[in-house]
């Protein structure tokens, strides 16, 4: 016949496990070098991810100013594109081309439109 | 058994070392510790900061921003010069290979406009790290210089901002140029350079190997401030109308030049000023200076003979020395002190009043018209219409005109007497259109400018019209004005002047001039300015207008050299206002604009 023989102290076991418990925490000076590694080693690595990832943004900085500058050229050649398709000289030119010639006084009539009748009295005047 | 004779092994028996050993490494050991200690402290302590400079020098630059110099536009917003960036080609000559350089040089030279030669020895120029070859070039042509000098070492092509003037000559002489260092040397381009040229921005930081910034490093920076943006008051078409009329009197009296000026009396802006000849500001470099620096509008001066003796009635009538109805005598010869005065044919037209003085445009009677005003009232009224001094447009390089002070010694009564009818003084065509838009503007006087609008990014500021005294009342500038409409419609028909009108349908007002040009000892030479200024449309005048021919060839007269330009230009301008003409100012077998009426 088998017999339980441990001891049913439970409160006594509990505590003996808390003393326990508290050596195991208690951190001497090897783990105190550990812990501040690590915790060294999380901030360079939070560092070294926000570095890479700052210089990636200066490089894509980098790239669009170099595109604005490209934009900014174009910009420039376009307009001056235009601007010399407006000097009339060249319009000018380009109208005698196509056999157009300038206007005569003869040619010219003016329309004078009447400025408009004033309203009749109203039905409210006294 | 054998029996072994070895020595017995030396087991756990301790090293010796002798002491001095020891101390002689512990000895070493401090040594190096204190040979690294005193140069760890020699480099970061004594030449810390002096390291830290070598550094910073090689990581550390600082970037200079570029501002954009200004876009100047005109009336109706055309751009007349900007800043485009365009490749430049430079050689660095220790890097370039000398067995290809004669070769590279050969087929650059017809790119680049330069001999083989030249580029070649700009090449191997041993005293150069940095030779420009080439400064802005075509966008075609760079790409072909590129192709050339790919691969090649010793060669860099970079991009810098170039002046562009895409309407070339147009209104060259008012907008002027900037010199190869961006600097503004006449005209707008010169007077508003402070403006237009912006403030240069600096960046400090760390770069790369391609002088980069690098943006993780902290950096200091001052933004480029661009320069300002000018709106002229400058009309396309009006320009253009002026510039195209210009050459084309300046061709057909094979004349040595002129000027014309469009001016609005009611506020100052110049709507058009050209003169011819003229140049391409964007290579200024191939014309003498004074073509680009000189704006002959604004500062060369001339006798404005009879188109002053507008400044002789005004003085006289606001002074109240004679009215509208004083007649003097025209017997055609005058003598005054020893000198005989004439008029220009020597005719003479008996008791004029002054009305008929400007009609006849006698000289004899303006002489005597002045002396009944005397010295001081006419000088006071040129003094009023600002002569001998600057208008304050802007634009660089004014010039104020010669007016003799009747206190000097060097006056004498007869430059009262020559003065009357624009000889002895000197004046610029620009104070003439002015005097001129004065009357047009019921005698006030204004400042004439050419920028309406200057704009830093979209802060605009407007310039406001700036009057500048009042030298005859509204009803001597009504007076003047009805005598010069006579005196337009004169030059069309002398014999009966109501009956035909120098613009069919428009009552505009005109006064001719023809100077004599001083020879440089006291007399005048063989040549002649045909000048006219006038007025368009004589009620509220739109228009003050100024047309100067110099030295035209086959006819002295302005009434023949300058009149029918200043005519062509009203015709065009009154279109160009939709200005329907009247038909009470239509003579008989002229042809004006119809006008019918609508319903």
């Amino acid at each position: 016949m088998a017999v339980n023989i441990r001891q049913f102290f439970p409160i006594q076991q509990a505590r003996a496990r808390r003393t326990q418990l508290a050596r195991y925490l208690q951190l001497d000076g090897g783990r105190y070098l550990i812990a501040a590694a690590v915790i060294f080693a999380l901030l360079s690595l939070i560092s070294l991810g926000q570095t890479g990832r700052l210089a990636t943004q200066g490089y894509e900085l980098t790239n669009l100013q170099t595109q604005q500058r490209e934009l900014l050229r174009t910009h420039g050649a376009l307009q001056l594109q235009l601007s010399e398709a407006q000097s009339l000289l060249k319009i000018e030119q380009r109208g005698k081309a196509l056999n157009m010639r300038p206007m005569t006084p003869d040619q010219v009539q003016y329309v004078t439109i009447a400025p408009p009748a004033p309203a009749t009295a109203s039905a409210h005047t006294p | 058994m054998v029996a072994h004779s070895q020595k017995p092994r030396k087991k756990n028996r301790p090293v010796a070392i002798s002491r001095w050993r020891i101390n002689a490494v512990l000895m070493a050991s401090l040594l190096c510790i204190v040979a690294v200690m005193l140069r760890l402290g020699n480099l970061q302590l004594v030449q810390s900061a002096k390291l830290a400079g070598m550094a910073n020098s090689e990581i550390k630059r600082q970037l200079t921003i570029n501002p954009r110099r200004g876009t100047i536009r005109d009336h109706a917003g055309n751009v007349l010069a900007l800043d485009v960036d365009r490749e430049s080609l430079f050689a660095i000559p220790p890097e370039i290979d000398a067995k290809n350089a004669p070769r590279l040089a050969l087929m650059l030279s017809s790119l680049l406009g330069r001999t083989a030669p030249e580029l070649l020895t700009a090449m191997q120029d041993p005293k150069s790290a940095w030779m420009p070859l080439k400064r802005w070039l075509d966008p075609e042509i760079a790409q072909q210089v590129a192709k050339v000098i790919e691969n090649e070492p010793g060669f860099r092509m970079m991009y810098e901002p170039r002046r562009v003037y895409p309407q070339e000559s147009f209104a060259a002489q008012t907008i002027g140029a900037v010199n190869l260092e961006g600097v503004g040397i006449s005209g707008i381009e010169g007077y508003y350079n402070t403006d237009l040229i912006g403030t240069t921005g600096m960046i400090t930081a760390e770069v790369d190997a391609q002088s980069q910034p690098i943006w993780i490093a902290p950096q200091q920076s001052k933004p480029a401030s661009n320069g300002a943006d000018l709106q002229l008051t400058l009309d396309p078409l009006i320009q253009h109308l002026i510039e195209v009329e210009l050459k084309a009197a300046i061709d057909k009296h094979q004349a040595d030049g002129g000027t014309i000026i469009v001016l609005e009396p009611k506020t100052g802006a110049i709507r058009g000023m050209a003169s011819y000849p003229t140049y391409d500001p964007n290579r200024y470099y191939d014309y003498n200076a004074e073509m680009y620096n000189l704006n002959p509008a604004i500062a060369k001066g001339y006798e404005p003979g009879s188109t002053f003796k507008l400044v002789t009635v005004a003085a006289g009538l606001q002074s109240h020395s004679f009215t509208p109805d004083t007649t003097v005598v025209d017997e055609g010869v005058i003598d005054r002190y020893d000198f005989s005065l004439k008029n220009w044919d020597s005719g003479g037209h008996g008791p004029i009043t002054p009305a008929q003085m400007l009609y006849y445009s006698s000289n004899v009677a303006a002489l005597q018209f002045n002396e009944l005003t005397g010295k001081d009232k006419f000088y006071a009224m040129v003094n009023a219409f600002g002569y001998g001094k600057a208008t304050g447009i802007d634009l660089a390089g004014e010039g104020e005109g010669i007016v003799k002070d009747p206190n000097a010694e060097s006056w004498s009564p007869l430059d009262l007497d020559t003065n009357a009818f624009g000889q002895a003084i000197l004046v610029t065509p620009l104070q003439q259109v002015r005097m001129i838009a004065a009357i047009g503007n019921d005698g006030q006087l204004m400042r004439p400018y050419v920028v309406e609008k200057v704009c830093h990014a979209d802060n605009c500021t407007t310039t406001q019209p700036q009057p500048q005294g009042q030298p005859i009342s509204s009803e001597v500038a009504n007076t003047i004005r009805e005598m010069i409409v006579k005196s337009a419609n004169g030059y069309v028909n002398p014999v009966k002047p109501d009956t035909l009108w120098l613009v069919p349908g428009y009552a505009v007002g005109a006064k001719t001039g023809t100077s004599q040009i001083s020879d440089g000892h006291g007399g005048y030479g063989d040549g002649t300015i045909g000048s006219v200024a006038g007025l368009a449309p004589i009620n509220s005048p739109r228009y003050a207008i100024l047309v100067k021919i110099d030295y035209p060839k086959d006819d002295p007269f302005g009434v023949n050299t300058a009149l029918p330009v200043y005519r062509k230009i009203v015709e065009q301008l009154m279109r160009y206002e939709r200005i329907a003409p009247d038909p009470n100012f239509v003579g008989p077998d002229q042809v004006p604009g119809v006008a019918i009426a609508a319903r």
